[in-house]
């Protein structure tokens, strides 16, 4: 978020004391409707294959990425097209977060922080774009766009050669410059330092 | 009653006899004969299927990012409320992708990755397991970060610190949860993914995980509201409100984290070394003073002020001190933290002003109007918590974490009452 002070909207009192829809006279008894809905009580066991809905997490350490293989050229197509509104023609920031910036070298007063400094691995960002890119059109991307899009995002940082298929071997194999940069505060000692916490 | 009441009866048979007199209104009801107020003589307006706020009350201030409807936040007005517990209509929000529609009828929670025995949940399996209910605050872990700028930001309380709030949560707690899957000895990490359209997924590791981990179903009493995740959401006392996801769609038990954008491109703070603190989910020990409050004047400035108040909060336990300085930090007394300080819950303290050093005198005593007379007073609150956290002065903080850091903001934050009234926010070092 930006600074919210510079962007003040503040409700009407009227619109802000809208309250829920008026519920029907009848509902008074909505204890008893109430207590029905719950009838369904200790109904539950085990319900095998019900995160069909959802698509497995995708871990750290690449667990859970789909197959596919992005191609650069592709992805500059989808970025001019979905993408480049907010976060600049080359991936400078606007509206919404600069996507290209510094590498390492964090230590100035207002670093440039894209990509390459922010994610200290890389599996997550495909689920994150594939879910919540673009903000008008969420989950829109399917898996093949999805990987075309990274392949043109880290080609614009420099992480992966504009030239060569993404795929999730070679994407395993992208070393994350800030990936040591991060500090873990609440995560216990015994598990700082496992597998994928840098 | 009605006519069959023979006391009715003749108070009607004298209003009638009365009636060829003077100053009698259409219905032969005397008027005039005496000045009541207005509401004596109107019979109310009639009840409503659920209350509303009074004309006029305290509202949110909304942030809305552009070119969305719902991506951005709401501020409680922290300086209008008092007492501990938030309306459910002036909760905080933020959200990353609006408020989504949900159909309670359709919606399950998924229990799954490293149990014996997975799970999918609808609301009636979930409300019939055993509830608990418990006070909790949340605080957005961006809350009260335009103070990590150098010039203090002149806006009320509650749109600087407003992005916390307190309720008291209804729920299943996630240890009962927990026991009915069998969490099996290899799991490390609670994934928990949001059904809002942000990509919402946390990594909370389980060892980390406080008690009274809930989902929660209930707030202040009422069903969750559309804004606060119903039909369920994630309240864990004390950790950051990113953590506490909305919406909750799957809980996954796994040996390794996601690392999510969620996890580490957001609510981390760069410091001044160029690393950045990550897994930050604890909220550090926090008070704010909310009478008197930037944007509401003090009648008669500071010689008119009797009670300097305000709440305090932590997430690693209760609050066991607040102190109160009325002269800039020279010197600081204790103020009376109302009732008992509940973990990971407002407390809300009061510090006498009018009193002189006599009200609740800490080692110097509040230095009161008759000595600070009318000049500008500058005031300040600092909190310390059962863990033995003491809230840091912000010279501390900034020299600690630098001005990189956008979350996590909990230094003393202070304010002056000019000799006419007006408040404003001043940074103590300065």
């Amino acid at each position: 978020m930006t600074d919210p002070v510079r962007r003040v909207r503040r409700t009407s009192p009227r619109a802000a004391h809208r309250g829920p829809p008026r519920i029907a006279p009848a509902a008074l008894l909505c204890l008893t409707s109430y207590t029905s809905v719950a009838s369904g009580a200790e109904n539950t066991g085990s319900v095998p294959g019900t995160g069909a809905v959802l698509p497995p997490p995708i871990y750290a350490d690449g667990q859970g990425l789909p197959d596919g293989q992005g191609i650069a050229a592709r992805g500059a197509t989808l970025y001019r097209q979905g993408c480049a509104g907010c976060h600049g023609a080359q991936g400078q920031g606007g509206r919404a977060m600069e996507l290209v910036g510094e590498h390492e070298s964090l230590t100035s007063d207002w670093p440039d922080r894209g990509i390459a400094a922010l994610w200290p691995v890389l599996p997550p960002l495909f689920d994150y774009v594939q879910r919540a890119m673009p903000p008008d059109a969420p989950g829109s991307l399917d898996d093949a766009a999805t990987w075309d899009v990274l392949a043109y995002l880290l080609a614009l940082n420099g992480l992966h050669p504009a030239d060569e298929p993404l795929d999730a071997e070679t994407l395993l194999e992208i070393e994350m410059p800030n990936r040591a940069g991060f500090r873990d505060v609440d995560a216990p000692p015994a598990q700082r330092g496992r597998g994928p916490l840098p | 009653m009605g006519e069959r009441d023979p006391a009715r009866r003749r108070w009607l048979r004298r209003g009638a006899a009365l009636g060829a007199g003077a100053g009698l209104g259409v219905a032969g009801v005397p008027t005039g004969a005496r000045d009541l107020p207005d509401s004596w003589r109107t019979p109310g307006e009639g009840f409503s299927n659920y209350g509303r706020p009074v004309d006029g009350g305290p509202i949110r201030w909304m942030a809305v990012e552009p070119g969305t409807s719902g991506t951005g936040a709401s501020w409680t007005p922290l300086h209008e409320l008092d007492g501990t517990i938030t309306p459910n209509g002036l909760h905080f929000e933020r959200h990353h992708a609006g408020i989504p529609a949900l159909r309670a009828d359709a919606w399950r929670l998924a229990v799954e990755g490293l149990v014996d025995a997975p799970l999918s949940l609808d609301l009636a399996a979930l409300r019939g397991l055993p509830r608990r209910s418990a006070q909790a605050f949340i605080e957005c872990a961006g809350n009260s970060h335009a103070l990590w700028r150098p010039e203090p930001v002149q806006a009320p309380v509650g749109w600087l610190h407003g992005l916390v709030s307190c309720s008291e949560w209804t729920g299943v707690t996630l240890a009962t949860l927990f026991e009915r899957v069998g969490v099996r000895h290899t799991a490390r990490w609670l994934i928990a993914d949001g059904l809002d359209a942000a990509g919402m997924t946390v990594s909370l590791p389980l060892a980390t995980l406080p008690d009274g981990a809930m989902i929660a179903l209930f707030q202040n009493g009422e069903p969750l509201r559309a804004a606060q995740g119903h039909p369920a959401r994630l309240v864990l006392p004390g950790l950051e409100g990113v953590a506490q996801v909305k919406w909750l769609g799957r809980l996954t038990l796994a040996d390794r984290p996601v690392l999510s954008r969620f996890d580490t491109v957001a609510y981390t703070d760069l410091q001044p070394d160029g690393s950045s603190r990550r897994f930050t989910r604890t909220i550090g020990v926090k008070s704010v003073i909310t009478d008197p409050a930037v944007g509401r004047a003090v009648a008669g400035g500071p010689t008119g002020m009797t009670e300097v108040s305000g709440l305090a909060w932590s997430g690693a336990g209760h609050i066991v001190r607040v102190e109160v300085t009325g002269d800039g930090g020279r010197h600081w007394s204790d103020a009376v933290l109302e009732g008992t300080p509940r973990h990971a819950a407002f407390t809300r303290f009061r510090w006498a002003w009018s009193s002189g050093g006599r009200g609740r005198p800490g080692p110097h005593g509040p230095r009161g109007p008759r000595d600070a007379a009318a000049g500008p007073v500058r005031l300040a609150s600092r909190a310390t918590d059962s863990a033995g956290r003491v809230q840091p002065d912000r010279a501390a903080l900034i020299e600690e974490q630098g001005h990189g850091a956008y979350y996590h903001y909990n230094a003393v934050t202070a304010i002056e009452v000019a000799a006419d009234g007006r408040v404003i926010h001043v940074h103590l070092d300065d």
